[in-house]
């Protein structure tokens, strides 16, 4: 049989089968004849017949199933109509089912109630983070953009481009950009604040009048003029007090008096989470060059669609294209969360990433459902004689099933509603647990509350759920004919029997379920274990605080000159650490891009005469950049060689220092120093040029999670060289208590010098560490789902069994089996099964933490072990209630039952 | 359960079709899977469970039967004879009777000025 004959064999059981037993065979060669011939004109003709094939015998199955018994061949006058399958009365039967059978109920709630917000999850958080922006018709707000598929982020537009594209694009009312910054704000302990350099047709894009004065307007944007200043809400009620009279008054902002032009209502906090606004001060030369970086934006205009919006700045991005510019940027008119995200390829909907993460969450629906099918299957099985006598007095098949369905209909919709609101007091919790400081990061935008829309598509997958869970397993139910099941029903037992099906999906669930027992038993240590590591390999990290300097971009320093800001920012830093160093009550003071324990950047990097792992090019690798003094700072000694020195940052800069795990992964334990590496793009890019590794140090925490396991290349940096720079200052106990003194010193130096304290280095949590927490939560959800399932699943297989062998138990207890027999003959498949599952749950989860990081995961072994356990026991407890309904059965009892 | 053609209001184009192609010749399945599909130069198709589900509801209505093969034809699978099937006289009444009430309606579209009258 070939492949195609063998799945046409499986489809042709979607018919019913005095239907396949009349026509089967003749289908079958039709299909062969067809695809012979199919195949003989090419393979496209037969991979489109194929597929319009399966379409067809699902649909024809499925309508042959649901025909009415007894249906006349062709629709007549006579007719009746009675089309209504589903009434109110099946309502209401479906809601006493409920109550009739809690424990099904609760079980099958329960997953259905986790299963149906795990397929609602991937498209809420995407709809959330494209949510229009909270102004009026916020929907028409769109970013313009370049994306550079080479690049996989956007390009950096310009003044320039704003210039360009503004005379002559009709498709918007208007466009503006604005661009990022932050200013030390000169308040009781001072306080850096996020602020956007905005352009002053900003506000009549958005359509948000201010609540007090006026907003940015078009005088302030002249070079030279007064600088003025806009404030949001909460910053205003925060420290001014939500005092009237600011507006007109001075305050001093990064160092710079700034006229308090007017107040914006709460809640506004364009683009990102912004709480100050200036004006955008471009350049007056309309050159390419030294044009100002901004993220430009616009409304469409009155009655211009989105499309032709798009076609209009595609041809007109075409046209105002440059020399040094990617040739290949694609220009894009995109929600506003594009604009603020770079890093985000268009249309998030059609990522892979995006449908692997749906396609998955709907498995786990599709699973969830599968297991309350087989629970509703079981249940239906118990009123096989009502059932039989409805069909006798006349309800068609399709009737019966649309009752099945109501019942499931009531069940998903209730678990719906139940899943929805566990989905928005998670979010409720997260918010609370979650540190303030993530949560202030989100963007403004976002809205992940649960509206109407929501509800609409719970409401849809419940009905999806319901068809699943209820049509299917009703049609097989019903598939026996009449007499058979009044048959059955006089002989007080059930003729059916859970499929292979159930078997199998009882073995996943177990399986599933230890390996998410291990999972969530691991996680949730390394949660417990970073929250309560007290130092990073050797540093004590309590003792240091963490804080990023900067200057403030737009306002302070638009133009082209960036060797200006550079030098400025390298004056900027030497003299704030010289003055820490000579600051009683400091230690030590290191400079990096990146801190121990903070989320490093990861590169490739290719290794010299050494072939990386598995063929491929490169290996990523964690790397920082660090002043000369960094090691020493942290009282990290060299291993090997010798640390950076004044003389790395001259010429050509081709030292680099790398870590232990670097030499033992990496460079596979062989002497590392002398040896040389380079970095490569994660493109196909040239190389970077080759650099030579003068030292190796011991392993600083590159990231959260398994600091032990990065390896790390470190280069060395010159002051000036990066726009912002990451300061760990070791001052001994309690560190935050030094913040406003380093933000005093700061504002001496430099007036405008942006100090953020992110905290003490020990109570940095980043990227890794959230994902973590969510993880072991979310699997400890799943675990209790599971388990619960996989131990009704075997509950209802094993209580099906016992009735169904009633008799063959009486006749061998009349016979003289002993107890513990009867108990094995019942019990064996249940416990097979369990077995099944927890011998393939033990090697797949024991693979998937191999892959993870071995030293980390070494207690995954134990965990493992007790998932197993826990869930044997669960199955065991499953067992018992109708092991022990097997044991009372009395021989007369089961002998005297009609056949 | 055959039916009287008076019962019938509507007849689907797939119906017509496949009780058009069987007006000349008996046929097996894939034979009029073929016939259907070119008399109506592709737009009416008949895939395999849709052309079994009508050949079913023609054959219980009376207006197709189940013939042996003719002697010339190989046969299907072995051991079983490939099934024919042809029109009955009720089939045919019933075809000719959709088929004048498809004629009646062209000549009151042609009537209408719907669609122009065919060249002479």
């Amino acid at each position: 049989m070939t492949g195609p004959d063998r799945w046409f064999a499986m489809l042709l059981r979607l018919f019913p089968a005095d239907f396949r037993e009349r026509h089967g065979d003749d289908m079958r060669e039709t299909f062969e004849r067809a695809c012979d011939e199919r195949r003989a004109v090419g393979r496209r003709h037969l991979a489109a017949f194929l597929f319009r094939t399966i379409l067809d015998l699902g649909a024809s199955g499925l309508r042959e199933r649901l025909k009415p018994a007894g249906r006349r061949p062709f629709r007549s006058r006579r007719r009746s109509h009675r089309s209504l399958l589903v009434s109110w009365l099946d309502v209401k039967l479906g809601a006493r089912m409920l109550r009739k059978h809690p424990g099904l109920t609760l079980v099958s709630t329960l997953a259905l109630a986790v299963g149906i917000p795990v397929g609602l999850a991937p498209s809420h958080v995407v709809d959330g983070l494209l949510a229009p922006l909270p102004v009026p018709e916020g929907g028409r707000v769109r970013a313009l953009r370049l994306w550079s598929p080479r690049g996989g982020r956007a390009a950096t537009t310009t003044s320039f481009d704003l210039a360009t594209w503004r005379p002559v694009l009709s498709s918007f009312e208007e466009l503006g950009a604005y661009l990022e910054t932050a200013y030390n704000l000169d308040v009781e302990g001072g306080r850096s604040v996020r602020a956007a350099a905005v352009t002053a047709s900003t506000f009549d894009i958005l359509r948000v009048p201010p609540l007090l004065g006026r907003p940015i307007q078009r005088p302030d944007m002249i070079p030279g003029g007064a600088d003025v200043v806009v404030l949001g809400y909460d910053l205003w009620q925060a420290h001014y007090g939500g005092d009237p009279a600011l507006v007109g008054r001075s305050i001093r902002l990064g160092g710079i008096p700034h006229t308090v032009a007017g107040v914006m209502p709460e809640g506004f906090l364009f683009p990102e989470r912004q709480s100050v606004w200036t004006p955008l001060r471009l350049p007056e030369s309309d050159a390419p060059e030294g044009a100002v970086p901004v993220t430009i934006f616009g409304r469409l205009a009155e009655g211009v669609t989105e499309a032709s919006a798009q076609a209009e700045f595609a041809s007109v991005a075409a046209r105002s294209t440059f020399p040094g510019r990617d040739p290949d940027v694609m220009p894009q008119v995109v929600a506003h969360a594009y604009g603020v995200l770079p890093g985000l390829s268009g249309e998030l909907r059609a990522t892979p990433e995006f449908l692997a993460f749906q396609g998955l969450a709907i498995v786990v629906l599709l699973v969830a459902c599968a297991n309350v099918a087989m629970l509703v299957f079981a249940r239906i099985a118990t009123r096989d004689g009502e059932l039989a006598v409805r069909t006798a007095l006349g309800a068609s098949r399709a009737r019966i099933v649309a009752q099945v369905f109501t019942e499931c209909l009531v069940l998903a919709v209730l678990a719906s509603g139940l899943g929805l609101a566990l989905m928005a007091m998670v979010m409720d919790v997260t918010g609370k647990v979650i540190p303030s400081r993530l949560s202030a990061a989100l963007p403004y935008w976002i809205d992940w509350s649960i509206g109407g829309r929501m509800a609409l598509r719970g409401l849809s997958l419940a009905a999806l759920s319901a068809v699943v869970a209820g049509v299917v397993p009703a049609l097989r139910f019903t598939g026996a004919s009449v007499q058979s099941r009044i048959q059955r029903a006089r002989a007080r037992r059930t003729g059916s029997r859970f499929g292979g099906l159930s078997g199998i999906l009882i073995v996943v669930d177990v399986a599933v379920a230890v390996t998410a027992v291990g999972f969530a038993a691991t996680a949730y240590d390394l949660v417990r274990n970073v929250a309560s590591t007290p130092s990073t390999a050797g540093i004590p990290a309590e003792e240091y605080l963490a804080a990023t300097l900067s200057l403030p971009r737009g306002q302070v320093d638009v133009g082209p000159d960036a060797e200006g800001r550079a030098a400025r920012m390298a004056a900027t830093q030497r003299e704030i650490v010289r003055r820490l160093r000579a600051e009683p009550g400091v230690r030590t003071v290191a400079v990096a891009d990146a801190l121990p324990r903070m989320e490093h950047r990861s590169r490739l990097v290719e290794a010299e005469g050494v072939d990386p792992p598995g063929n491929r090019p490169a290996v990523s690798v964690r790397t920082a950049r660090v002043d000369v003094g960094f090691f020493e700072s942290l009282g990290q000694p060299m291993l090997a060689g010798r640390g950076f020195d004044a003389g790395d940052l001259q010429g050509d800069r081709r030292a680099v220092i790398v870590n232990t795990t670097f030499v033992e992964r990496v460079l596979g334990g062989q002497s590392a120093v002398g040896r040389r590496i380079r970095f490569r793009s994660w493109g196909d890019g040239e190389p970077g040029p080759w650099k030579e590794i003068v030292g190796v140090v011991g392993h600083l925490g590159m990231r959260m999670i398994s600091a032990r396991n990065d390896q790390g290349v470190y280069e060395p940096f010159a002051p000036g060289e990066l726009a912002s720079v990451r300061l760990g200052i070791q001052v001994g106990e309690d560190p935050t208590s030094f913040a406003p003194r380093l933000r005093a010193m700061a504002s001496e130096v430099d007036p405008e010098a942006v100090v953020t304290v992110t905290g003490a280095l020990d109570a940095v949590y980043e990227g890794d560490w959230y994902v973590l927490l969510a993880s072991s939560v979310g699997a400890g959800l799943l675990v209790g789902v599971l388990l619960a399932l996989a131990a009704s699943g075997i509950y209802a297989i094993m209580s099906f069994a016992v009735t169904q062998r009633t008799q063959e138990i009486g006749i061998r207890a009349a016979l003289g089996a002993s107890r513990p027999d009867l108990v094995r003959a019942v019990a064996k498949r249940a416990v097979g099964q369990l077995g099944a599952g927890v011998l393939l749950g033990m090697p797949l989860s024991a693979l998937f933490f191999s892959s993870g990081e071995r030293s980390l995961y070494a207690g995954a072994l134990s965990t493992l072990l007790v998932g197993a356990m826990v869930m044997s026991l669960v199955g065991m407890v499953a067992c018992t209630g109708p092991t022990l309904r097997a044991l009372r059965v009395s021989p007369s009892q089961a002998l005297s039952d009609p056949t | 359960m055959p039916v009287s053609s008076d019962e019938f209001t509507a007849m689907n184009a797939r119906d017509w079709h496949v009780l058009m192609a069987l007006l000349e010749e008996d046929l097996h399945g894939y034979a009029i899977m073929k016939a259907v599909a070119h008399d109506s130069r592709g737009k009416v198709t008949a895939e395999v469970g849709s052309l079994y589900r009508v050949l079913d509801r023609l054959m219980q209505g009376g207006m197709v039967e189940e013939v042996a093969a003719p002697d010339h034809e190989p046969g299907g699978s072995p051991g079983r004879p490939r099934r024919y099937f042809r029109l009955t006289e009720h089939g045919r009444a019933a075809l000719r009777r959709e088929t004048v009430r498809l004629r009646d309606a062209l000549d009151l579209a042609r009537a209408r000025s719907l669609l122009p009258e065919p060249p002479r």
